[in-house]
């Protein structure tokens, strides 16, 4: 597959444009619903994005704005799902946590741990995926710990189904880190217990992923086989108390962030904000001049 | 004829007769006693995939609605209701965005009620009308041969999701095959008599033949109300005259039973002359016993 990264680059930019506009109207208090905003995930959204093809289907958790966002035309298609219009593709009746457009690869979205898992399931094993169609199933290290996670490797093994299970590791479930609340889980092993392929991708770097994400389905496809893409990450929108505690985001606004051409770039430490690693990678210039031309073409005006 | 062979034969022929792709999937449910024969010989069928499965509740409920999403029918087979309390997430929460998007497919339990008693407190669980009330969900109790022929016929592949339940007792018993003298949506009546009207609420067919002893059919009326999640009942209402005498059987033990609805129709109303025997929750009552109402006890 002949891959446009100009392409690649602009969808990863404006996915985070689109959620710096959505968290802008959550300070203005446009939305009714709670909205889990995946700001530091839009790498592993714009990869699968790219990754999908023929009739590839996506089944998410309730953060998933950042693959809605991928996918859709536009903003506004967006925005209006979440203040509930009946003109939204449906009609505001999904909210935000079971948010998910059919026209879309994305057929269904959960706001129960892990119960996007046994739809997934269900689907990859209904047999009439076509021979080149996968199913990535999104989920998180909190819902791995929910025995579902487990009975759905399990299945999928068994059944030889043709799914890649997305792990979106942001170390926090809700207001507790992994540390606080249960020992660690090694994924790989667990996933070599089931004799499932894995694989870890932790450097933000959208190109990598979508050469990962090809890999591994590629695989999947060839051997009917499930993968694991464990995906490390940090969900951006954190801030810490004047004793130093980080207090994480989970959900609603971001409050130390605004919409605006230099806060595109959210964080400049280490791998966490795939931007910054694109920006390292294309030049800050032309980083710039891409935000630039996105700003231009949705008519933003920045705070 | 046993319960479980006509089941099993009209499984077999609604599925046939359809043609359209179903799968049939669940613990056993194609090796061994194929449980208590319910799924028997039903490989060979064109439009039909049979797989037994893992034991994983919670998923194998959930998955049903992934497959509906391509077009697909299919049903979960589980030996025991209790099995259905693990997936009542779906049951809830996956249900209520498949009733938004409105497929054309189906998919749903068909489960065995474990009712025979002696097996333990943990197979003491006979709720099925809160089991229909915590998702809003159809849920058919299957007991007689019109029960087969008639509700499966209609609900098998309605487009809705839902649950059929058969008595572990009744599935190894002879087929009941009085004929009903009338039904209206999913409530039958048997017999045509005015003397005493028995409404069986739950899982109260198993009471079905025993009570058959003690009446004259033909001087009383039985009416099975076979949907757990029946809130019309006025087929009941207006078919017994005023003054009538009304006996009420529910044998589900759940606070919330589906003779209490009835109730609360009928009560205000001021009609009826009113016995009410419905199954409380005891302890000294559950399995290892005969865990069933003795209707002797209380005067039948």
């Amino acid at each position: 597959m002949t891959l446009n990264v100009n392409q690649v680059f602009i969808s990863m930019i404006r996915n985070r444009i689109y959620q710096l506009l959505i968290n802008e109207k959550i300070r203005e208090k446009k939305f009714l619903v709670p909205i889990h905003l995946a700001m530091g995930h839009e790498a592993i959204a714009t990869a699968i994005k790219f990754s999908c093809i023929n009739n590839d289907s996506v089944f998410c958790t309730h953060r998933n704005l950042h693959y809605n966002v991928a996918f859709s035309k536009s903003f506004l298609s967006e925005y209006n799902e979440l203040i509930l219009s009946k003109d939204s593709n449906s009609q505001g009746k999904l909210g935000s946590m079971n948010l998910f457009d059919s026209n879309t690869p994305i057929k269904y979205s959960s706001s129960i741990l892990g119960n996007n898992l046994a739809v997934a399931c269900g689907y990859a094993f209904s047999g009439k995926l076509g021979n080149n169609s996968i199913v990535y199933a999104v989920t998180g290290d909190g819902a791995i710990e929910e025995g579902i996670f487990y009975e759905s490797l399990l299945f999928a093994k068994s059944m030889g189904l043709k799914i890649i299970f997305i792990v979106e590791n942001n170390s926090w479930s809700l207001a507790t880190k992994i540390i606080e609340r249960r020992s660690p889980i090694d994924l790989k092993k667990l996933s070599d217990s089931f004799d499932i392929e894995y694989t870890n991708l932790k450097t933000n770097d959208v190109v990598e992923y979508v050469n990962a994400i090809n890999l591994a389905r590629n695989h999947v496809v060839t051997e009917s086989l499930p993968h694991i893409i464990e995906v490390n990450l940090s969900t951006l929108g954190y801030m810490y108390t004047e004793e130093g505690r980080c207090i994480n985001y989970h959900a609603g606004l971001a409050k130390n962030i605004s919409l605006s051409v230099d806060d595109v770039i959210l964080s400049r430490k280490d791998n966490e904000d795939p931007l910054y690693i694109l920006s390292k990678f294309i030049g800050s210039e032309a980083f710039e001049i891409l935000v630039s031309d996105i700003f231009k073409e949705e008519n933003l005006v920045p705070r | 004829m046993k319960l479980v062979d006509h089941l099993n034969n009209k499984l077999r022929s609604i599925v046939c007769s359809s043609n359209a792709e179903t799968i049939f999937y669940g613990q056993n449910i194609n090796a061994g006693s194929c449980l208590g024969g319910l799924t028997k010989n039903l490989n060979n069928i064109d439009n039909l995939r049979i797989l037994n499965t893992q034991n994983s509740e919670n998923l194998l409920t959930g998955i049903g609605f992934g497959i509906s999403l391509n077009n697909i029918n299919s049903y979960y087979f589980m030996k025991q209701l209790d099995f259905l309390l693990l997936g009542i997430d779906h049951l809830v929460n996956t249900l209520n965005i498949f009733r938004l998007m409105k497929l054309n497919t189906t998919n749903g339990i068909f489960c065995i009620l474990s009712d025979k008693g002696y097996e333990g407190p943990q197979s003491s669980f006979n709720s099925v009308s809160s089991i229909s009330s915590i998702g809003n969900l159809d849920f058919f109790q299957l007991a007689t041969a019109a029960d087969v022929d008639i509700l499966l016929e209609k609900h098998f592949f309605s487009n809705k999701f839902k649950v059929f339940c058969v008595s572990q007792t009744l599935l190894s018993s002879n087929l009941i095959t009085l004929e009903p003298s009338n039904f209206q949506d999913d409530i039958f009546k048997y017999g045509l008599g005015r003397d005493l009207n028995i409404i069986l609420f739950g899982n109260s067919m198993i009471y079905f033949e025993e009570i058959i002893k003690e009446i004259d059919i033909n001087k009383c009326a039985i009416y099975s109300v076979n949907n757990q999640n029946q809130n019309n009942f006025e087929f009941i209402i207006d078919d017994i005259p005023i003054g009538g005498n009304i006996l009420i059987v529910d044998d589900d033990r759940s606070l919330n039973k589906t003779s209490d609805r009835f109730l609360r129709k009928v009560l205000h109303l001021n009609k009826f002359s009113l016995k009410i025997i419905q199954r409380e929750f005891l302890l000294s009552d559950l399995s290892p016993g005969p865990d069933r109402l003795m209707l002797k006890d209380i005067g039948l």
